[in-house]
């Protein structure tokens, strides 16, 4: 080992306060310096994930064949320890990306959604939403199928205003079953400073997800808007 | 420990458990479904695990265990090189610096399993052979004969010198 420097053991000691013997040397010690920095962006990416996995609650009719069964619990347990995955393509109307990411439980195995991925009846995803401002406070999130038909996620009651967005790192809540109307599935998500809600953001979530640009004044709002497109295959999940 | 306060703890922990299972196995999944059963593995125990050092060397000893057990059933050996390339997350060990990736496993794979393990200790965490004794729970004694025998299989594998 090295001559000088704590094991990886003892800087985690110290890192977690348990030990503060090695301190003046961590102090003065370069690469112990950059170990520990280096651990910390690896906490940073991970801590949030060590959420414990919500309890099973009553569905929410997210989606219409919400009831098919997936064990909520397993989604969100397994979910613990998802860490940052390539992204479906986003598309925005305004600044950076919102950086919405989805997770997808087929059959028990969890991965993140990337381009090449595609969903089946029967599988359960769960959306996060990066917050793009501190302002940023709701989302609302809403998916038109191959049929053109609108489905509302968050919040799914029609008459409801956009949810508040979860900590960041955190789902938002319950996840969405997948059914099996015709694809792909257009997800929208819209985070704004104010509560938006259905049913007037519907026909703006419609036509944003069928690729017309958003109505000026949810634009002047200061509204950012994620397009994901999620293909969709015939057929059910294990 | 609580549900609750193991979860807390687990910020922290979490991290340090998912970065040695992601150096151990040598590759980002496999990290994470390891750290996944460990996390889960202490969900069920959280009433036996005090926090503090104690948690932390109990971490330590079952994802080294974990991991080389996954490398051992589910490969048929060693044969994933010790993942030493991922930023600021070198390995400690000046030792193990001086053996490239292939002699390594080498090595590795000449030892037994509690061999293996003490030397995951002192090569992937740069740990002192009395820190090695405190996680393991081994004896010193203990310590210092697989210490030996990790030597004598780098000295016949001509790894290292007879000095070494």
């Amino acid at each position: 080992m090295s001559e000088d420097c704590p094991s990886s053991f003892a800087l985690d000691a110290y890192r977690l306060g348990m030990d503060r013997t090695r301190a003046a040397h961590v102090a003065g010690c370069a690469r112990c310096t950059a170990w520990l920095a280096a651990q910390e962006q690896v906490e940073a990416q991970v801590a949030h994930l060590w959420v414990p996995a919500a309890p099973p609650r009553p569905r929410r009719a997210l989606w219409r064949l919400a009831r098919l069964g997936l064990p909520l619990a397993a989604v969100g347990t397994a979910l613990l320890l998802l860490v940052a995955r390539p992204k479906p393509p986003t598309e925005t109307a305004k600044g950076p990306s919102a950086l919405v990411q989805v997770a997808r439980s087929r059959g028990g195995a969890l991965s993140w959604l990337s381009p090449a991925d595609d969903l089946l009846a029967g599988d359960a995803i769960r959306i996060f939403v990066n917050r793009p401002d501190a302002s940023d406070r709701y989302v609302l999130v809403g998916s038109v199928d191959g049929s053109g038909q609108l489905a509302r996620f968050y919040p799914a009651d029609g008459q409801g205003c956009s949810v508040a967005l979860p900590p960041a790192g955190q789902p938002l809540d319950g996840s969405i079953v997948i059914d099996d109307a015709p694809g792909p599935e257009r997800l929208v998500i819209l985070v704004s400073h104010d509560p938006l809600c259905w049913p007037a953001a519907g026909e703006a979530v419609r036509g944003f997800a069928l690729g017309a640009p958003l109505p000026a004044d949810l634009l002047s709002q200061g509204l950012h808007a994620t397009r994901l497109v999620l293909p969709k295959r015939p057929g059910a999940a294990p | 420990m609580t549900r609750d306060e193991l979860i807390e703890a687990y910020r922290g922990f979490g991290a340090v458990v998912f970065r040695r299972c992601r150096q151990i196995l040598g590759n980002e999944q496999d990290g994470r479904d390891a750290s996944q059963e460990i996390f889960e593995r202490c969900l069920r125990r959280c009433n036996e695990l005090r926090p503090g050092p104690e948690l932390l060397a109990w971490l330590y000893r079952v994802s080294t265990n974990l991991c080389l057990d996954r490398l051992r059933t589910q490969r048929g050996g060693l044969h994933t090189p010790l993942h030493d390339d991922l930023p600021g997350l070198e390995w400690r060990s000046d030792e193990a610096r001086m053996l490239d990736r292939d002699s390594l496993r080498r090595l590795f794979a000449a030892v037994e399993t509690r061999t293996r393990e003490v030397a995951v200790y002192l090569y992937v965490d740069g740990m002192t052979q009395e820190e090695v004794a405190k996680v393991s729970g081994m004896t010193d004694r203990s310590v210092r004969n697989h210490v030996a025998r990790l030597r004598d299989a780098a000295v016949r594998l001509g790894l290292l010198g007879e000095t070494a």
